[in-house]
C-alpha cells in the first residue's frame, strides 16, 4: 500500500515537473547474429565503451537490446521516447539510425542491417561507432553511450571486393568538376630515313638510263629526222610534246587544274596540228621506205 | 511672374523623373502571413527586407482578392510565404506558384509543425519535402533550455552548409529553431541543406515513443535551399519562430543550463533570405568569343568554321554579384567542353584576376557540327550554362603537304617515264 | 625431270635465236617497255620497305609506270604490223599526256 501510494506521489511530482529522474538502462547487450539467427558475437554493455564489436557483413544482423526505466518511477513499465542506435561511419561522420521496437518480454531492441545502413548513407564500408542514445522529456539526463567499434561490409562485387563508396547524393556528384578530356591526335605515319629515300629516288630514275643507253647500243639514232620543208613540223611535233611536258611541271610546282586546262588546250591544239602533218609525211615516207 | 511657375514646374517633372527612376529600380515583394499578429512579432525581418530596397507588399494568406498576376504580367517579383495551417487564398495556388517561380521568380516559404497539407505539397512541387503535419524537431541532448525545456522541441542548430555564396564568414552562434524537418531527396540535383540537425536530433511526434527513425541526425533538415534550372532560388525554412523578433534577440541556454552567448537567427535569416532573392552569389558569364591562334586562318575571331588541328583560344568574362556589385569572379574550377554529342575536349578555363577566363585548344581531328559548352554548376552559385557551335571541316584538297621527301622516288619515276617518252618517241620515228 | 629441264632450255634458246630477227624499232619499244615495269617493280618494293607514307604518291607513280607499259605494248602491236606503227604515234602521244596530267595531278 505505501508502496504504491509512493509510486503514485513520485508520478505525480513527475508529471508537475518537481521531481529530476533519471533514466538507468539495464541489461544492454550487443549481438552479431547470422541470418539464421544464430549468435556469432554478444558482448555485454554496462557503460559507454569503446569495444571491437566484430563484423556486421551483409548477411549479418547487429542487434542491440535493454531494459529501460526512470528512477521517479520504479518498477513501472517505462517506454522512452527516443531510443535509437546510431551508427557513424568513422571517415565521413555520416550517420544511420535505427529506432527501438519493443519485444514481447518488454525489452527494447534495435536491428540494424548493411542494406539498412546503405539506404541511409550509401555504400560506406569500414569502421563504424555504434551508439544509443536515449531520450525524453520526464528525463533530466539523456543517455549517450558508444558501444563500440563495428566493421560494416556490405554485399561485395563479383571479385569479392567491396563496392566503391560514391557521394551518396546526386548534387555532390553533379557539383564538381570533371576529368579534363584530352584529344589523342592522330599521330603522323611512320617515315623512312632519308638517305633510303635518296637513294631509291636514284634506283628509281636508273632504268631509265639504262634503256637509253642500250637503245643507242642497239644502234638507235636521230638520223631519220627530215630536213628541209619537213623540219618545221616535225620540230613543232616534238617542241610542243616538250612544252606539254613543261606545262605538267609547272603545274605541279604552281598552277591549278583551272589555270593549266586553258593552256593545255592551246599548247595540245597547236601540238596535235604540228604532229598530224608530221606524222602524215611519216607514214608517207615510210611507205616510199617499205 | 513667368519665373516662379516655369521653376515649380521643373521641380514637379524632376520629382516625378527622380520617383519614376527609384520606383523602377525597386523590387516588388509579397508576404503572405498566416497570421495578421505575425507583422508584429516578425517586424525586424519585414523591415529588413524593405530596408534592402524592396517595394514590400504584406497581406494575410487567406486574402480572397489575392492574385500574383493580373493576366499575363507577374504583379511581384519575390514570393515570402509565412505559412502553417492556413490555405492559400484568392487566385493564388500551388500550381499558380509554381508557374511564378518557373518564370524565374524566387520564393521564400516558411512553416512550423501545423503545416497545411497545401503548403507540404507546394514545397514538395519546389523539390524539398516537408516532415508529416504535427511532426516537431526533437533533441534531448542539444535542446534550448529557456524555450524548450518542457517538450525539447526548441534546438540550437549550428551545422549550416560550407558555402561562402549563402554564408560568407560561416556562422558566428547557434541559430534557435523551433519547428518542423525538412528532407531532401537523395537524387536531387537542385536543393540542399542549408542548415542540419545535430547527430542527437530526430523528427517526431512530441511525447509519444517514436518507433522509427526515418528522419534524424545530419540528413534531416531545418532549412533547405534550392537553386533551380531556370536559376530561380527557394528557401524553405521549417520554423516560422525563427525569423521572429524574440528569437533574434534571444540568448541561448543549453540544456545543461550553460549559457552559449546571443544567437545568431538575425544574421542567419538574413543571408538565407538575401541568398533566396538572388542578391548573393549570382554569378554572370558575358562576352563569349573564340579566336584562331594558329591553323587555318590565324588571327579570325568568332570565325564560322574550324579546321581540324587548330589552335583556338576560348574565353568568356564571368563576374560574381553579390549584394549590387559585381566583382570578377575567381573560380579555379571553370571547364569548358567541345562536344560533338559526347566532348571530344574538356579544359580548364584560367582567369587572369580581372574575370576573363580563357583556355588554348587544339581542335580535334574528328569532323562535324561541334559545340563550346560551358557548363558550371557548383553549391550556392547560380548556374552558368553558355553554348556556342561551331562547325569543323577536314583538310581541304589543297592543303595537304606536298613535296615529300619520301615521295622522291615516285616523282623521279614519274619524271623518268617522260623523259623516256621523249627518248623513245624520237628513236621509233626517226631510227634509220 | 632431265626432259623438261631440256624443254625450258630449247625454250629459250628457240625464244632468243626467234627475237634477234625482230626489227630494230620493236626491240626499241620491248626495251622501253621493260624499262617501265622495271620502274614499277622498283616503286613496288621501296613502297613495301618503308611503308606506303605518300598513298597518292605511291599510286601516282606506280601506275605512271604500269600505264606507260602498257601503252607501249600497245604501240608496238601497231608497229608490228603493215605501215610500221607511225600514224599510231599520235595516238600514243596523246594517251601517254592524258596520263602523265593524271599522275601529275594525283602525285600532289
Amino acid at each position: 500500500m505505501t508502496r504504491a501510494l509512493a509510486a503514485y506521489l513520485a508520478v505525480a511530482l513527475l508529471i508537475a515537473g518537481a521531481v529530476a529522474s533519471d533514466i538507468t538502462l539495464a541489461d544492454v547487450s550487443v549481438s552479431l547474429m547470422e541470418a539464421s539467427g544464430s549468435i556469432v558475437a554478444s558482448t555485454s554493455v554496462t557503460g559507454p565503451s569503446t569495444a571491437n564489436l566484430g563484423t556486421l557483413d551483409h548477411t549479418r544482423t547487429l542487434k542491440v537490446s535493454l531494459t529501460t526505466s526512470l528512477s521517479a518511477a520504479p518498477g513501472e513499465d517505462f517506454r522512452p521516447q527516443q531510443v535509437f542506435l546510431r551508427l557513424t561511419c568513422r571517415s565521413s561522420q555520416d550517420a544511420a539510425y535505427f529506432a527501438a521496437v519493443k519485444a514481447k518480454d518488454g525489452t527494447l531492441y534495435a536491428t540494424a542491417k548493411s542494406a539498412d545502413i546503405q539506404k541511409q548513407v550509401g555504400l560506406q564500408s569500414g569502421a563504424y561507432t555504434a551508439a544509443i542514445i536515449v531520450g525524453d522529456t520526464r528525463a533530466a539526463q539523456p543517455l549517450l553511450w558508444t558501444l563500440g567499434e563495428v566493421q560494416v561490409l556490405h554485399a561485395p562485387l563479383d571479385d569479392g571486393s567491396q563496392p566503391a563508396a560514391a557521394p551518396y547524393r546526386a548534387i555532390d556528384r553533379t557539383h564538381k568538376p570533371l576529368l579534363e578530356i584530352v584529344h589523342m591526335h592522330r599521330l603522323p605515319e611512320r617515315r623512312a630515313p632519308a638517305v633510303v629515300s635518296v637513294l631509291f629516288t636514284l634506283v628509281a630514275a636508273a632504268p631509265v638510263a639504262i634503256y637509253v643507253a642500250v637503245a643507242l647500243q642497239m644502234g638507235a639514232n636521230l638520223k631519220g629526222f627530215p630536213s628541209g620543208g619537213g623540219f618545221l613540223a616535225a620540230a613543232g611535233f616534238h617542241l610542243g610534246l616538250l612544252s606539254i611536258l613543261g606545262l605538267y611541271l609547272l603545274f605541279w610546282l604552281r598552277l591549278t587544274m583551272v589555270q593549266t586546262l586553258p593552256m593545255l588546250a592551246v599548247l595540245s591544239a597547236v601540238t596535235a596540228a604540228f604532229g598530224s602533218t608530221t606524222l602524215k609525211q611519216a607514214t608517207g615516207r615510210g611507205s616510199k621506205l617499205e | 511672374m513667368v519665373r516662379p511657375v516655369a521653376l515649380l514646374l521643373a521641380a514637379t517633372v524632376l520629382c516625378t523623373a527622380a520617383a519614376s527612376v527609384a520606383g523602377a529600380e525597386k523590387q516588388s515583394v509579397l508576404v503572405l502571413l498566416d497570421d495578421p499578429a505575425l507583422e508584429q512579432s516578425h517586424s525586424t525581418f519585414l523591415k529588413s527586407l524593405s530596408a534592402r530596397g524592396y517595394a514590400v507588399t504584406i497581406k494575410p494568406i487567406t486574402h480572397k482578392a489575392l492574385q500574383l498576376k493580373s493576366w499575363d504580367d507577374w504583379l511581384y517579383d519575390k514570393l515570402v510565404i509565412l505559412g502553417s495551417s492556413n490555405e492559400l487564398g484568392g487566385a493564388v495556388d500551388v500550381a499558380q506558384v509554381v508557374e511564378f517561380v518557373d518564370a524565374g521568380h524566387d520564393v521564400l516559404l516558411a512553416v512550423d509543425s501545423g503545416v497545411s497539407e497545401e503548403l507540404r505539397e507546394l514545397s514538395q512541387e519546389l523539390g524539398v519535402d516537408v516532415d508529416v503535419r504535427g511532426h516537431a524537431v526533437i533533441d534531448h541532448l542539444g535542446f534550448e533550455s529557456q524555450l524548450g525545456g518542457e517538450d525539447h522541441a526548441a534546438l540550437l542548430a549550428d551545422s549550416v552548409v560550407q558555402s561562402a555564396a549563402v554564408l560568407p564568414g560561416g556562422l558566428q552562434g547557434p541559430v534557435l529553431f523551433r519547428g518542423i524537418a525538412l528532407s531532401v531527396p537523395a537524387d536531387s540535383e537542385t536543393a540542399f541543406l542549408a542548415l542540419s540537425g545535430s547527430p542527437t536530433a530526430y523528427s517526431g511526434k512530441p511525447g509519444v515513443a517514436q518507433t522509427d527513425a526515418k528522419l534524424a541526425g545530419g540528413s534531416m533538415g531545418l532549412v533547405a535551399l534550392a537553386q533551380l534550372r531556370n536559376n530561380a532560388r527557394i528557401a524553405v525554412a521549417g520554423s516560422l519562430d525563427m525569423f521572429s523578433d524574440a528569437a533574434f534577440q534571444a540568448h541561448a541556454t543549453s540544456h545543461s543550463g550553460q549559457g552559449l552567448g546571443q544567437v545568431a537567427n538575425e544574421a542567419f535569416c538574413a543571408a538565407i533570405s538575401k541568398w533566396a532573392f538572388s542578391e548573393r552569389g549570382v554569378l554572370r558569364a558575358t562576352g563569349l568569343s573564340h579566336r584562331v591562334v594558329s591553323g587555318a586562318e590565324p588571327g579570325a575571331v568568332n570565325p564560322e568554321l574550324y579546321r581540324i588541328n587548330d589552335e583556338v583560344e576560348f574565353s568568356v568574362h564571368i563576374q560574381e554579384c553579390n549584394e549590387g556589385s559585381c566583382r570578377p569572379f575567381k573560380g579555379d574550377d571553370v571547364q569548358v567542353e567541345l562536344q560533338m554529342l559526347d566532348p571530344y575536349v574538356r579544359s580548364w578555363l584560367r582567369h587572369d584576376g580581372s574575370g576573363r577566363f580563357s583556355a588554348l585548344v587544339k581542335v580535334p581531328d574528328a569532323y562535324g557540327v561541334f559545340k563550346w559548352v560551358v557548363d558550371y554548376r557548383r553549391l550556392g552559385y547560380s548556374y552558368i550554362e553558355l553554348t556556342e557551335t561551331v562547325p569543323i571541316r577536314p583538310f581541304k584538297h589543297h592543303e595537304y603537304e606536298r613535296f615529300i621527301l619520301q615521295a622522291y622516288p615516285y616523282y623521279a619515276s614519274v619524271a623518268s617515264m617522260m623523259a623516256g617518252f621523249m627518248a623513245v618517241g624520237a628513236f621509233f620515228l626517226y631510227t634509220r | 625431270m632431265n626432259q623438261q629441264f631440256e624443254s625450258v632450255k630449247e625454250i629459250v634458246a628457240e625464244f632468243s635465236k626467234s627475237y634477234h630477227k625482230t626489227p630494230q624499232r620493236l626491240k626499241l619499244l620491248d626495251a622501253f617497255s621493260i624499262c617501265a615495269l622495271a620502274t614499277a617493280v622498283l616503286q613496288f618494293v621501296y613502297a613495301k620497305l618503308v611503308g606506303t607514307f605518300p598513298f597518292n604518291a605511291f599510286l601516282a607513280g606506280f601506275f605512271c609506270c604500269v600505264g606507260t607499259f602498257v601503252l607501249t605494248l600497245a604501240l608496238r602491236m601497231k608497229a608490228s604490223e603493215a605501215g610500221g606503227g607511225v600514224a599510231e604515234f599520235g595516238g600514243y602521244a596523246l594517251a601517254m599526256c592524258t596520263l602523265f596530267l593524271a599522275s601529275v595531278n594525283y602525285i600532289g
